[in-house]
């Protein structure tokens, strides 16, 4: 490794560790899959140096942060998000005892599996409270289409939402 | 909670300030990847990753034990009230490098019934369970019961429910799944670390520490109470163990602050029942390659999900005692053809044919609900008469949580 790779990664760490360890957490919820998420979030930086040495940078730090956050989810509750009942005894699936917090955890399983313009639109409206014309320049959209992004972020979290409760 | 209330959580999940023992764990998760990545000479960022999510636990738990004020009631008085976080931070510690678990239990439960389900006048089982994490730091688990085995062998996770009934996922699951309660004890980080946050999150929650001194040797106790939200007259109460009003008794070796045992108690208006029972845990031993793999009888039967139907629409119409009626008419008649549209496997195995086979339907209640139990799941009272002769008096579990929108049987024969 170059020095100069090394320097720009401590350069971007040092700028973005804040707003990961608030996206992270928020998405998260849960010390385990945030110390989980924040290693991929890391290492994606890593990976992405360049990009995350660019005007764009803030715009690539929200992808590397909702991919690290994904992976973390998948790795706890595999890639369909769901696990199986049985057929012998009445098997209590996850969803079967909802309270509050667990609300919340369906929710934050949920954005994870969002596309991934629905689930910047969502993260910066509700998560990091912007405004939709942030959000429109954050990912180069019309604030129509961020206001679209985020609706449609909605109308799919209140549908599986309302599947799984 | 209704799905209109979407925009509400997700704002209050955007109202979090992040806990400064949080902010801790990402500067030292940040710090670790930075030292690992800047070596000269190699960079292996994927056998970082790899290390760290065996090791992260430790790291994270020890963190936030240090953050917490636990409201801690100590019987005895020699040991100073402020040494209390410091003594469950050491048992973490204490277990931060687990390589390998085996643990044995006794549960008041059925042998072939769902892990968690327990009985206050069952008899004990046997309850056997080991993790480790092999050469290839792969983590693999066995959690079993004399009729039940849960596998999870680093690549794919099975359910083997003795003799013949099989759940395979291809992926691997993690502690806990198919609802295995006792599995969640192998995660000792977890289970001290969950304890913590839910102190911290339930001011009010009542936790005892003591000291005690158990066959000469003295340990230290952790007491802890955990309420469940169903009602006295749910079905469910009491039927497992997270839907009781149950104290958890925590044993630790004072000297190596290790896990040592777990007593679990259920509150009932008369007694505690105890309803399980860690008797011996063993850590860092050589666990055989063989308890990580199952062998099959040949007429094996597995999982299905269930499909649509070409008349899918007239099962979806059917209220939870129409579908009841059709399928132990089906039995009646061993149209089993038509049984496997209510079951969710392979095939309908000859044991239960044998048993259902035949049946004359004496009467059916009217079906009712849990709040333990999916919002798409019914209970139907059934008084049938087998052909043995034996009338047999229970509740059909059903359920319609699934992509074919038609009841499908999930217990209760």
């Amino acid at each position: 490794m170059s020095s100069t790779r090394a320097e720009i990664f401590e350069k971007v760490r040092a700028k973005y560790i804040g707003l990961l360890t608030s996206i992270l957490w928020k998405l998260t919820g849960d010390r385990e899959l945030f110390t989980e998420a924040m290693q991929y979030a890391l290492l994606g930086i890593w990976q992405h140096l360049g990009k995350l040495n660019s005007k764009k940078a803030h715009v690539y730090i929200y992808r590397i942060a909702l991919s690290a956050n994904s992976t973390a989810w998948r790795n706890r509750i595999g890639r369909d998000g769901q696990l199986s009942s049985n057929q012998s005894g009445f098997e209590k699936s996850p969803e079967d005892k909802l309270d509050r917090d667990e609300i919340a955890i369906l929710v934050r399983r949920e954005i994870c599996r969002l596309p991934t313009k629905q689930a910047k639109a969502i993260v910066m409206r509700y998560l990091e409270q912007q405004d939709y014309q942030a959000i429109a320049g954050k990912i180069s959209c019309t604030e129509a289409s961020a206001r679209s992004h985020v609706s449609k972020a909605l109308a799919t979290l209140k549908s599986r939402l309302t599947a799984l409760t | 909670m209704k799905s209109e209330k979407i925009e509400e959580i997700l704002k209050n999940i955007g109202n979090n300030d992040v806990p400064a023992d949080v902010h801790k764990i990402a500067e030292d998760v940040s710090n670790d990847f930075s030292k690992t990545s800047t070596q000269p000479g190699h960079i292996v960022l994927g056998d970082y990753i790899m290390k760290s999510r065996f090791t992260k636990l430790a790291v994270a738990a020890a963190v936030i034990i240090i953050a917490v004020v636990l409201s801690i009631n100590f019987w005895d008085k020699s040991i100073p009230t402020a040494s209390a976080t410091q003594i469950l931070q050491d048992a973490i510690n204490a277990v931060s490098d687990l390589w390998s678990v085996h643990m044995k239990a006794r549960m008041r439960t059925l042998p072939r019934d769902n892990f968690s389900n327990i009985g206050l006048n069952y008899d004990f089982v046997e309850i056997e369970m080991w993790k480790r994490i092999n050469a290839d730091r792969q983590v693999q688990w066995r959690v079993e019961k004399p009729g039940r085995v849960l596998l999870m062998d680093g690549q794919k996770t099975i359910m083997f429910i003795r003799p013949n009934y099989g759940v395979l996922e291809e992926r691997p699951l993690p502690l806990g799944c198919f609802d295995s309660w006792s599995g969640r004890l192998l995660n000792v980080h977890d289970l001290l670390d969950n304890e913590l946050q839910n102190a911290k999150n339930n001011p009010d929650r009542e936790i005892y520490l003591w000291h005690e001194e158990v066959e000469g040797r003295d340990k230290l106790m952790l007491e802890v109470e955990a309420m469940t939200y169903l009602s006295e007259d749910d079905y469910l109460r009491n039927k497992f163990i997270q839907d009781s009003n149950h104290v958890k008794v925590y044993q630790f070796d004072a000297k190596t602050k290790l896990l040592e045992g777990l007593q679990v108690y259920v509150h009932t208006t008369d007694e505690d029942v105890l309803i399980f029972e860690v008797t011996d845990i063993e850590y860092n031993m050589e666990i055989d390659d063989s308890n990580f793999a199952l062998d099959f009888p040949e007429d094996m039967i597995w999982h299905r999900k269930p499909e649509i139907l070409p008349d899918n629409e007239r099962y979806e119409k059917m209220t939870p005692k129409e579908a009841t009626e059709t399928f132990f008419q089906a039995c009646a008649e061993e149209n089993w053809e038509e049984v496997l549209k209510f079951w969710t496997a392979s095939g309908i195995d000859d044991r239960l044919k044998a048993y259902l086979g035949g049946l004359e339907i004496i009467s059916l209640g009217e079906p009712f609900q849990s709040e333990g139990y999916s919002r798409l799941g019914w209970f139907v009272p059934y008084e049938i008469r087998l052909k043995s002769g034996e009338v047999k008096q229970h509740n059909l579990a059903i359920r319609k949580d699934n992509p074919t929108n038609r009841f499908v049987v999930d217990g209760g024969l």
